[in-house]
């Protein structure tokens, strides 16, 4: 793909370069690309004006660097061209490809997603939904940024700072323009969060957040509540909202016509048929290659993936894994390991999964493989302990694997040698696992009695305690064990105070629905609370170790699986990656016809 | 006349009934919009509880209800928690789609249903009366998502011969005025958008028109059956009347009746049906709506399409009893 990306580099290089002598000139001009490593003191704009004999073409070596590191990982990842670091590996495009390079092409051509939703809204302060998110990332940016490895870059801002430990003071990056030619500034951070701070906000930003202060127009104060050391995974939430424009359009107004920094621009939108956007050109991280960018809600599989087939749709996503193995040509599949961990929540107040035992039974008792395996077709890794390999404070925790035995023989020392029976909640999507769970159970004698209802009864079953076992998920697109362990795992999440005297242990609250499988544990809590506080990342790490090792062993979770993100292209689409919290991401993509 | 209005003033009391029951139901069964709202986000009470107070949730049933009504009188149906926008301005975005798709489905069945029907009742017990009735069982017991499939793999996909899904193409730029494509096509005199639209209405209005087609073709038949044999169907026959004169003056006008009443049922059949179809075809209908707004718990917004529906309904059995006294004067007597 890259290979292929610079051939036609190559090509058009001779006549670009040609109508172009004054851009790149002068200066010991390099004819073959090089590579270079970054020594203190230096800038990008110095090498650039060094090797290529003028500074703007930084953005050449970025480029060129961030190429080759897709395939050879020693060179570095450019995300902020203005931060670089000694010791770093850059690759130095030769002047011809530079010159290429410093002509942006026109955006061009159209791209049609298919979703299974459409979005909820185009007022950020409201968005629900991955659905939703995708099409407000492409309008809006953040503050700081995922890149597609999920490591959080700057964006909107140029760096931060703690002046204090609840004080978080962002930098704003300098000439980015909304789409309507309003300049982005400190006000509009504030006002952007001061909406999210509202009482009809669904945010938790409302939780960590005490007040936002404008120092001056590129310097921002957020000040937390109290220390939060996972903080920026929210800033990437956030979508800049220019003040000026909302509070001259209203928020109908400004619902039915949004305005943002992102790379494209809102154009049309009629609800459950299509959302068109199209390519910001002055866009501050460079123009996007696509023209235009058409969201098409289809709800059904079958439907979905016959528009994909058909050429009127270019990609899909949420792709059933059956039909990976049938796609025809000109289909390509793209899979990541998505953000979610599937479980099966015991509770652990209720017989006879009060006894630790019996958990640690049920543990040994699943073949999580041979379900990933047929259920699944293999799209789909184990998880060993609630949090995944790419979240912050992941340690692997190896200390169940399929063993009938074992468990048969902890059923025996909790009293249940023969079996018990037991009840199993879950919704539609989830009916095939579950009868492969209960199969799998009847093995070692437990009889699992599948309950398949609709989301939301499951979810007014399980969360305020009701249900003696429940099937589903939790995702962690926060990639940080705050964001799984102090929501499932903490035992006075949401106010809960599951340790609390009787009757004030959030069973069968429906209002709040935080008790889940009920699991609390005094040190587990302390851990968790002082990870949360706690800003030095090292010391963070070894408190969620110790909380995990508690967690794994006492196991309120029958710890399943992570399945991945599968998604279908056609192939004229190129430069697409799928990133594992399941955005999607056009900046850099581009359509062939 | 008076037997009209009499049917107006009911409406009233059916729509009232209507609204309690729904009302009752969505907050009978299990599922908590501002729960569902937070599920995954970590919410604290205090935020969870500011919501519903935001909401209007904290207020006791009876005051919520109220509050409904007295609104809902002043065209007010309130504002969907999901989409954060007024019931009403979602349910009319969206209903020219699926009135489109109905019609264009009622008029496939009854093209399918009529001559099938009165043929079959002609030739009954013959071999084509077996086929056709034989067809007819079957079709009613074919699920529509499973035809709706069937004809997106096949005429879509493997025949390329029509669109699968969506209404438009998106190539086509069509101003749109009334909501109605073929409408707004033909107005702004916009032949490919009218080709466009009209393509994208085949394969939906045929899943959804072949379901209805089956029961009123068995419908049509019985119910021409019945007139066939009656005293004065003998008498025109005796009287010597051409076979032609006597089916079209004598039968089918009074075969009609019941048939008319078929075609009021079937429209809320339809609409009914249309919250499938609408899901299989990505048609941005109502009914594609109202099944979201469910999934989510979304009160106000459930409770405003089935008014909604509800109030369609009782119009169409209005319209349909209005018919029957021009179709046969004597009802008005009743």
């Amino acid at each position: 793909m890259i290979r292929l990306f610079f051939f036609n580099f190559m090509v058009i290089v001779a006549l670009v370069s040609a109508m172009l002598p004054g851009l790149v000139s002068a200066a010991p001009l390099i004819q073959e690309g090089q590579t270079y490593t970054v020594q203190k003191d230096d800038n990008l704009w110095a090498i650039a004006e060094k090797y290529l004999g003028n500074g703007i073409a930084y953005k050449a070596i970025a480029a060129a660097t961030n190429a080759k590191h897709e395939e050879d990982a020693t060179f570095a990842v450019i995300d902020n061209p203005s931060l670089i670091q000694p010791g770093w590996k850059l690759f130095i495009p030769s002047a011809q490809e530079a010159a290429e390079f410093m002509v942006a092409p026109e955006p061009t051509g159209q791209i049609v997603i298919a979703q299974t939703a459409d979005a909820n809204t185009l007022d950020p302060k409201y968005l629900k939904g991955r659905q939703t998110q995708n099409v407000l990332r492409l309008v809006f940016d953040s503050l700081y940024h995922r890149d597609n490895n999920m490591k959080i870059v700057p964006w909107l801002a140029t760096s931060y700072e703690n002046p204090d430990e609840r004080t978080w003071r962002f930098h704003l990056r300098r000439g980015v323009k909304f789409h309507n030619g309003n300049d982005f500034k400190a006000n509009d951070v504030k006002f952007t969060l001061g909406r999210l701070l509202e009482d009809d906000s669904q945010f938790s930003t409302r939780n960590f957040v005490d007040r936002v202060e404008v120092i001056d127009d590129y310097t921002v104060d957020i000040i937390t509540k109290e220390p939060y050391a996972a903080f920026m995974t929210r800033v990437v939430l956030w979508h800049m909202t220019d003040e000026e424009y909302f509070n001259e359009v209203g928020p109908e107004g400004f619902a039915s016509k949004p305005v943002g920094t992102g790379p494209f621009k809102f154009v049309e939108w009629i609800k459950d048929e299509q959302m068109v956007l199209e390519a910001n050109p002055d866009y501050w991280g460079g123009s996007p290659k696509i023209k235009t960018v058409i969201f098409k809600p289809i709800p059904e599989n079958a439907t979905r993936i016959a528009a994909l087939e058909t050429g009127d749709v270019d990609l899909i996503t949420d792709v059933p894994p059956d039909y990976v193995d049938q796609a025809p040509e000109g289909v390509e599949i793209m899979t990541i390991p998505g953000t979610r961990a599937f479980y099966l929540g015991m509770n652990v107040n209720w017989k006879p999964f009060d006894d630790v035992r019996v958990r640690q039974a049920m543990n040994y008792a699943v073949n999580v493989e041979t379900i990933i395996e047929n259920v699944l077709n293999g799209l789909a890794r184990p998880i060993d302990n609630p949090l995944l390999p790419e979240a912050f404070g992941y340690i692997p925790t190896p200390v169940y694997s399929y063993d009938p035995e074992k468990a048969k023989s902890l059923l025996a020392e909790a009293g249940y040698p023969d079996g018990f029976e037991m009840e199993l909640d879950t919704q539609p999507p989830l009916k095939e696992i579950a009868e492969a769970l209960a199969g799998q159970l009847s093995e070692v004698g437990i009889k699992a009695k599948v309950n398949i209802m609709e989301k939301a009864a499951l979810y007014a079953k399980y969360e305020p305690g009701f249900s003696q076992t429940f099937l589903t998920s939790w995702g962690n697109s926060e990639a940080d064990a705050d964001g799984m362990l102090s929501k499932q795992f903490y035992s006075n999440r949401y106010r809960c105070n599951l340790l609390g005297p009787e009757g004030e242990t959030g069973y069968g609250n429906t209002e709040l629905g935080c008790y889940y499988t009920g699991y609390a544990n005094a040190e587990v809590d302390a851990y968790i609370e002082a990870g949360a506080r706690t800003v030095d990342p090292e010391k963070r790490k070894e408190y969620y170790a110790k909380a995990l090792k508690i967690i794994v062993e006492e196991t309120p979770w029958v710890f399943l699986y992570n399945p991945s993100e599968v998604y279908a292209k056609r192939t004229r689409v190129q430069g697409w990656v799928p990133r594992s919290d399941a955005l999607i991401i056009l900046d850099k993509a581009w359509v062939t016809d | 006349m008076q037997y009209l209005l009499r049917r107006i003033v009911l409406i009233v009391p059916v729509l009232f009934g209507v609204s309690v029951i729904v009302f009752t139901i969505m907050h009978v069964i299990p599922g908590d919009p501002v729960r569902l709202m937070f599920a995954g986000t970590g919410a604290t009470e205090e935020q969870i509880q500011a919501m519903r107070h935001a909401l209007g949730l904290d207020r006791p049933l009876p005051v919520q209800y109220v509050n409904y009504v007295t609104r809902a009188i002043r065209g007010d149906l309130g504002q969907s928690i999901h989409f954060k926008q007024p019931v009403l301005q979602l349910i009319l975005e969206r209903m020219p789609a699926t009135i489109e798709l109905t019609l264009a489905s009622l008029i496939i069945a009854l093209a399918i249903a009529f001559p099938i029907g009165i043929l079959s009742a002609l030739k009954r017990y013959t071999f084509i009366d077996y086929i056709v009735m034989t067809g007819a069982t079957l079709g009613v017991s074919l699920p529509t998502f499973w035809v709706g499939i069937l004809l997106i793999m096949l005429v879509a996909v493997k025949l390329g011969w029509l669109p699968g899904f969506g209404r438009i193409d998106y190539e086509v730029h069509l101003q749109r005025i009334t909501g109605f494509l073929l409408v707004d096509s033909l107005l702004t005199w916009n032949i490919p958008a009218f080709k466009s639209a009209f393509t994208h209405l085949i394969l939906p209005a045929l899943a959804l028109g072949t379901a209805i087609a089956t029961f009123s073709t068995r419908l049509i038949r019985s119910s021409m059956l019945e007139v066939i044999s009656q005293d004065y169907v003998v008498t025109a026959r005796a009287k010597g009347l051409h076979e032609r004169v006597v089916i079209a003056r004598h039968v089918l006008r009074n075969a009609l009746i019941p048939v008319v009443t078929l075609i009021g049922v079937q429209i809320g059949n339809l609409l009914g049906g249309a919250v499938v179809t609408e899901t299989i075809f990505a048609w941005p209908g109502i009914g594609r709506l109202v099944i979201q707004a469910i999934y989510n718990r979304d009160f106000l917004l459930v409770q405003g399409v089935v008014l909604f529906f509800a109030l369609i309904r009782v119009t169409i059995n209005l319209l349909t009893d209005a018919l029957y006294v021009w179709i046969d004067p004597r009802i008005s007597h009743v």
